[in-house]
């Protein structure tokens, strides 16, 4: 039932050592920093898939945990409170700190690659990195990240377990909608032209309710599983397709602003879409009937029927998904048609009368509170 | 020789999903008979209705349409009989083809035998199916002897019926009482009766929302 977008969790970056950079006045500062790019090395060697350590010593490395996704967590839970420790001296204010502190993240030389443009599809010469000069950058591609792997990790423990699924999806969510209010809004006035989606608070705020979208999606699975009645489950499913429609709508201001966004990411949030309306209309229709108004039911799953029809996904797995729900949808259809005709004999009112669908949304996003060390740092050339 | 008589036996396969179909559709003669029979119950009350109004003649329509209403449910009764009854032959296909194998079987060692008597016996099993199909056919044919539906109501039937139902209303009232007296008025201090709030009752289906949102810890 849930289609999978694995791009947001697909981000590479470049070496980076801040001791070399940074002028430390003190030893304690000076171990920080090599402290700190140490930690980060750990995560460039995971995700940039450079990482020859076999997996009982990741294991072991990282404490125990078994998942790939939740060694990864672990690293970045690990770094970014160093990382957070810096932020406060990107925003000095005398003019002076000002240029030493552009100084030294110039000479840092702080690159992403993006998973979220047109042309890190085709992956011809490897994918391109964006430099931008500012430590929020790397503050926000590598919170981005742990969001995407966040959402890896909760598919991953889907089949197993459905609360900490849904829980750690909205976990994510909490990631990127700290990233869109927090973290990006100080970072966009000083965007180059040419910067990664993935840099945009707007594309955070997506992923935040793509993320809320899953959780519910997964909730649902749960209701299913519970034998929740046709009724509610209808109106959850809808409470899915409120959250994406709401993403989509935010997609259509991103495209003026970054024009080179992948549509990818777009038709994920589509087809998601089509699919839950598809199933909420599916249980509207099974409760109409149990209501003795099997009419309706009719013209509720054909109105559907069709509205789904008219695109479907060009690649599998997306495409077998997509025609499975077409597919079950269609069968119960030609049931309520065979036995209107042959029973009850009602009249299918027009797309105009029929009962508009409600959605009820019932996740909400886990805060995030960045941790950072409680730590004095001192720098040469900074009054 | 016997082998040329008899052909393969049904495929097991289609058996099942023949009674699958079969299955489906008297659940839906089911559903229509229960419709049905809630249109006869509603004419029924049409027609005491109009009786009280001294319509008479609304009600007789009332009691065709009932009629009409019932002819359906009986040919719907019958339909599932059929059903039924090519269900349990279906069923049966597969004793029925174990039963053709064994005769299979018998005839060879019979032939083999080679003795006049044992044909006679295998005859006179042959005449005892036949006569056992000939049975089957002579139910058949019994079930779909068409019914002797008259296309005429009989006019005097109808208003009998009626009368009777004149009479079980008049019966009804006369088990009243005779005369019924009004309810003394009961005495209430204006301003004086105290208002209790009505407690708020959740729908079961918020109940349901509740207990999901407990299960999944949101």
């Amino acid at each position: 039932m849930m289609l999978h977008f694995v791009q947001p969790s697909k981000l590479k970056t470049k070496k980076m050592v801040f001791e070399d950079v940074y002028a430390s006045c003190d030893s304690t500062t000076l171990e920080h920093l090599k402290e700190l790019s140490s930690k980060r090395k750990a995560i460039e060697d995971s995700i940039n898939e450079c990482n020859f350590v076999t997996e009982a010593i990741a294991k072991e490395m990282s404490g125990g945990l078994e998942s790939r996704f939740e060694q990864d967590i672990h690293k970045i839970e690990n770094y970014l409170p160093f990382l957070e420790i810096l932020i406060p001296y990107a925003d000095a204010t005398s003019t002076i700190n000002q240029i030493q502190i552009s100084q030294w993240n110039a000479a840092l030389k702080i690159r992403w690659s993006s998973a979220l443009t047109t042309s890190s599809f085709f992956k011809i010469k490897g994918p391109k990195f964006f430099q931008i000069n500012n430590l929020r950058f790397e503050l926000g591609m590598t919170l981005f990240l742990c969001g995407g792997i966040l959402r890896e990790r909760a598919l991953e423990v889907l089949s197993t377990d459905l609360v900490q699924s849904a829980t750690i999806f909205r976990q994510a969510a909490g990631i990127y909608h700290h990233l869109a209010q927090e973290v990006l809004p100080h970072l966009e006035p000083e965007l180059p032209p040419e910067k990664p989606p993935e840099a945009l608070a707007a594309v955070s705020s997506i992923m935040s309710l793509i993320c809320l979208a899953e959780a519910q999606a997964v909730t649902i699975r749960k209701a299913e599983e519970k034998g929740t009645s046709s009724s509610l489950l209808a109106k959850l499913h809808h409470g899915v397709t409120l959250f994406l429609e709401e993403a989509i709508g935010i997609f259509h201001t991103v495209v003026t602003q970054c024009k080179d966004i992948s549509s990818r990411l777009s038709e994920f949030m589509y087809f998601c879409k089509c699919l839950h309306e598809l199933k909420g209309q599916q249980y509207l229709a099974e409760s109409l009937k149990a209501c003795g108004q099997i009419g309706a039911a009719i013209g509720v799953l054909s109105s559907v029927l069709n509205k789904v029809k008219k695109k479907i996904p060009g690649e599998d797995p997306w495409k077998s998904i997509y025609q499975k729900q077409i597919q079950d949808a269609s069968e119960v259809l030609r049931k309520f048609v065979h036995e209107n005709d042959f029973v009850w004999h009602e009249k299918i009112p027009s797309i105009y009368e029929l009962p508009l669908p409600e959605g009820t949304k019932i996740v909400t996003f886990i805060p995030y509170s960045p941790k950072r060390w409680e730590r004095q740092l001192s720098f040469k050339g900074l009054v | 020789m016997f082998s040329r008589m008899f052909g393969k036996p049904k495929q097991e396969t289609n058996a099942v999903a023949t009674l699958d179909k079969l299955n489906e559709t008297l659940e839906m003669l089911e559903k229509k008979e229960k419709v049905l029979l809630k249109k006869v119950a509603a004419e029924v009350e049409k027609a005491k209705e109009f009786t009280r109004g001294k319509n008479k003649r609304a009600a007789i329509q009332c009691l065709k349409r009932k009629r009409l209403y019932e002819q359906q449910i009986e040919q719907l009764g019958n339909f599932q009989l059929r059903i039924h009854d090519q269900m349990i032959m279906l069923e049966g296909a597969k004793a029925t083809t174990e039963t053709v194998d064994a005769l299979r079987t018998g005839a060879a060692a019979m032939k083999a035998m080679q003795k006049a008597t044992n044909i006679d016996d295998v005859d006179k099993t042959m005449d005892e199916i036949n006569e056992q199909t000939e049975n089957m056919k002579q139910i058949q044919d019994a079930l779909s002897a068409p019914i002797g539906a008259a296309a005429d109501f009989d006019e005097d039937e109808l208003e009998a019926e009626l009368e009777e139902l004149e009479g079980a209303e008049l019966e009804e009232q006369l088990l009243q009482p005779a005369t019924t007296a009004p309810a003394a008025p009961v005495q209430v201090p204006a301003g004086q009766q105290p208002t209790r709030p009505v407690p708020a009752k959740r729908t079961p289906e918020e109940d349901e929302l509740a207990a999901l949102q407990a299960e999944m810890a949101l």
